[in-house]
């Protein structure tokens, strides 16, 4: 199956900078793959070199099989980018901003009316139509700029910081919103810096740093290989948390124990093995033990074991 | 929201005009709808009208002695004013305004991706301009109609006036737009604003003053048949590199910026012919007719060649997918292509056309005339243009992949043309020569001997050794222009350059390592 995205080889620079080198990975449709990486990292390069907006010096983007370098304008017709700065125009309404956008991407007459009329209901902007898109909220700003990106019905939907600036309602809602339209066979390449939400809404993904891949694949996948190198455990005894922790930092190969939820969580490399010998350890110490508590690592802790944080 | 606004509102959202909108250019529609919402347009519209209405009726109370005959003219005249800096004025500055809020509200890149083309884009703001003047033009209407009753008014250059206001509007609203394009950044956009105010500002104070004279004092221009005909080329020559200097500016610098520039000026140089031979026949063959079209021609590919020939030598990927396939024609279009080497191409092939094209003018419209001349003008022309455009750009062309050196490269042509005229002209000065204007470096005197035939031996030695000295040290420049575009051709002859996507065998998932592999396929 030809994937919805497919970045082959990519390399831009600029100058003597070398912003994206040698990246290469696929989304398939219906996928939601988190972009993610530090500041400088390359994702808006990326992301701008797969919606045709730059051009890399080597290799190349496919959206559902057209290259981005020999075929802009069809790559437009299937995709849907929404920038991190979202552009309102002055005196404009919401259904008039739509409308334009509509005709722009040649749509015409019943067909224009429909699919805006789907689409003010998919994203719930039916009560704001007549509203300038200069008076609205964050929050329905980004609505408006979802519906915009899926005015040509697009194979892949690439969203650049969609969260960032959002309260925590507006953070939901969207996030379903991007779970409906996986839900609509579409692939989704999503960046954004809060990792907890990534988490929970991809199904795979992309990490790079320094314009460089680090890791690729299934959130699940990524995590589990981490802590089969990896853990991080939750313990709780019959003393002070405090004594536990001396009881815990006499121990080697304790990475980052502290006190927390009346207990001790520390950081074991080694897997199930390292786990094993913890134990074996504190109960030769004569601590006793009320829990023993493995806790799964999320995509933040993801992140930052694979990358260091280099900024370009 | 203003009674009119409202009402013109209510006229836009008719289901006809939609209909008519849907088949419309989807910018001109935006910017209509935005103008009605806004004050701008509402504010200077109605002021103009209530501005024009005083000083119309100023012009009515205290014409002097109510002489009869002149009434109707000054109150034109007065109403033509407004008009003029309603249309030259206001409009334009829209225009720019227009465009400058797409950079400033981050919606420029939304309009690339919407898959409208920039020549969309643009000629969207454009008529938008034009529909502007239009407005205005009409609201005067009932103004312009009661100056005919009021008597003593030439309808013949009435009409002319307001034409040529019209085109001007249109031209001027063309030229906003293009140095709107330029201008991304918050301050370089205020120094444009403030240079254009004030150019237009100078603009519409000598249109009524040209309006003026031609309504009262001279014979007026537009008896002449002419006339509005040259203002239309002029017009139309303008607002066609506009359109295109701007679509260029839209475009991704490793795009084909280059190619409709060129195609365009080859198209004007054919225009400037055209009108070279109506002009020489019409004048019952008077040379200086050829003699100022030529300069005009020639001055007009000097200008767009220092442009080509500053350009960076590599095709820029997408623009390689233009190469024609077959080889022949490859070599043959390759002065159209983008590039330093090819620019110096684009301009000897294109003076071989101009000189070719002023000779069979010559042949068919004056079979007797002695033609050899303008011909030894015309080269003598193209010698110049070619060394004063080309010197600069061989020395500059090791730097021309950065944008500033290209801009150097670009400021050092006529900066050379004013020193090798320059220094001579002190160092005659300085020795106390006789007529130290005359001299090889100071074209406009050499151009002066060659049309009255007394141009030396030494002069056109010089000139020729110039000229191929030039020439043959930018001759590899244009060989590997040329050559890039044969080797791209030979690329795409080599069987299985670019493998289909599907063929493609990504490695899966790679998380253990994945700087060795570069490369990795996310698996739902």
């Amino acid at each position: 199956m030809i994937p919805a995205l497919e970045v082959r080889d990519l390399t831009r620079r600029f100058g003597n900078f070398t912003a994206v080198e040698r990246l290469s990975f696929s989304v398939q449709r219906g996928e939601i793959c988190g972009f993610i990486g530090p500041n400088g990292a390359g994702k808006t390069t990326t992301m701008r070199i797969c919606s045709t907006l730059d051009l890399p010096d080597h290799g190349d983007v496919f959206i559902s099989g057209e290259s981005v370098l020999e075929q802009p304008r069809r790559v437009r017709r299937k995709l849907g980018f929404m920038p991190d700065a979202y552009g309102a125009y002055s005196n404009t309404t919401v259904a008039d901003y739509l409308d334009f956008f509509a005709r722009s991407y040649g749509l015409r007459g019943e067909e224009k009316s429909r699919t805006i009329a789907r689409l003010v209901e998919f994203t719930s902007l039916g009560h704001m139509l007549e509203k300038l898109t200069t008076a609205l909220s964050k929050g329905m700003k980004q609505r408006l700029c979802l519906a915009k990106t899926m005015l040509n019905d697009p194979d892949l939907l690439i969203l650049d910081e969609p969260a960032a600036g959002l309260d925590p309602r507006a953070r939901i809602e969207l996030r379903e919103l991007v779970k409906a339209l996986a839900g609509m066979d579409k692939a989704i390449l999503i960046s954004s810096h809060i990792l907890s939400e990534l988490g929970e809404t991809c199904d795979s993904v992309v990490v790079i740093e320094e314009g460089r891949l680090k890791a690729a694949g299934n959130v699940s996948q990524m995590t589990e290989g981490i802590q089969r190198e990896r853990s991080r455990v939750l313990l709780r005894a019959l003393v002070d948390p405090q004594a536990l922790l001396r009881a815990v930092l006499e121990e080697p190969h304790v990475e980052g124990a502290r006190v927390e939820r009346g207990g001790v969580v520390l950081d074991l490399p080694g897997g199930a093995e390292g786990l094993a010998r913890l134990v074996e350890a504190l109960v030769k110490r004569g601590v006793r033990l009320t829990e023993f508590r493995q806790e799964k690592l999320d995509l933040e802790e993801v992140f930052l074991s694979m990358t260091d944080g280099r900024v370009q | 929201m203003s009674a009119a606004s409202r009402f013109l509102e209510r006229v836009g959202n008719l289901p006809i005009w939609n209909r008519i909108a849907d088949r419309g250019n989807a910018i001109l529609v935006k910017e209509l709808r935005q103008s009605m919402r806004g004050r701008y347009f509402a504010v200077i519209f109605w002021l103009t009208l209530a501005i024009a209405t005083m000083i119309g009726m100023m012009t009515f109370v205290f014409q002097d002695g109510g002489r009869a005959d002149t009434t109707g003219t000054a109150f034109f005249l007065a109403m033509f004013g407004c008009l003029t800096f309603a249309s030259n004025l206001f409009v334009p500055f829209a225009a720019f305004s227009s465009f400058g809020a797409e950079w400033e509200e981050n919606t420029l890149e939304l309009l690339l991706l919407s898959n409208l083309e920039p020549r969309q884009i643009i000629l969207g703001k454009l008529l938008s301009a034009a529909v502007q003047t239009l407005l205005y033009t009409l609201a005067f209407g009932p103004f312009l109609v009661l100056a005919f009753l009021l008597r003593g008014l030439d309808l013949g250059v009435a009409f002319g006036l307001l034409l040529f206001v019209l085109l001007s509007s249109i031209t001027l609203s063309a030229v906003a737009v293009m140095l709107s394009t330029l201008a991304r950044h918050k301050v370089a956009r205020a120094l444009l604003m403030a240079l254009m105010a004030v150019a237009l500002v100078a603009f519409s104070f000598a249109t009524v003053a040209f309006g003026s004279e031609q309504l009262f004092f001279s014979r007026s221009v537009f008896s002449d048949r002419f006339v509005l005909l040259v203002f239309l080329t002029i017009a139309a020559v303008v607002v066609s590199y506009c359109v295109a200097f701007g679509c260029t500016r839209l475009a991704h610098p490793e795009e084909n910026r280059s190619t409709t520039l060129r195609v365009l000026t080859t198209c004007c140089l054919l225009a400037l012919l055209g009108w070279a031979a109506f002009g020489f026949q019409e004048s019952g063959g008077d040379d200086e007719v050829l003699y100022a079209f030529g300069s005009v021609a020639f001055l007009l590919l000097a200008v767009t060649s220092a442009l080509f020939c500053s350009e960076p030598e590599r095709l820029g990927r997408r623009v390689r997918l233009w190469v024609p396939d077959n080889r022949l024609l490859a070599l043959l279009s390759g002065a159209f292509f983008p590039g330093g080497g090819r620019g110096t191409l684009y301009m000897v092939m294109n003076s071989a056309l101009l000189i070719g094209g002023f000779a069979v003018v010559l042949g068919y419209a004056a079979p007797g005339f002695p033609y050899d001349q303008v011909i030894g003008f015309l080269l003598a022309l193209t010698a110049y243009m070619f060394v004063y455009v080309n010197l600069p750009a061989l020395l500059f062309s090791p730097f021309s992949k950065k944008l500033t050196r290209r801009i150097a490269c670009r400021i050092a042509v006529p900066l050379f043309a004013f020193l090798v005229f320059f220094v001579p002209t002190v160092t005659a000065f300085a020795l106390d020569l006789r007529r130290p204007f005359n001299h090889a470096g100071n074209p406009a005197w050499a151009m002066n001997e060659f049309a009255h035939g007394r141009a030396d031996g030494a002069l056109i030695v010089g000139l020729a050794i110039a000229f191929l000295v030039v020439l043959v040290f930018n001759l590899p420049r244009i060989g590997r222009g040329l050559g890039e575009l044969v080797a791209e051709h030979g690329r795409r002859q080599t069987p299985g350059r670019t493998a289909a996507p599907e063929s493609l065998a990504v490695p899966a998932l790679a998380l253990e390592h994945p700087e060795e592999s570069g490369d990795a396929r996310p698996q739902p």
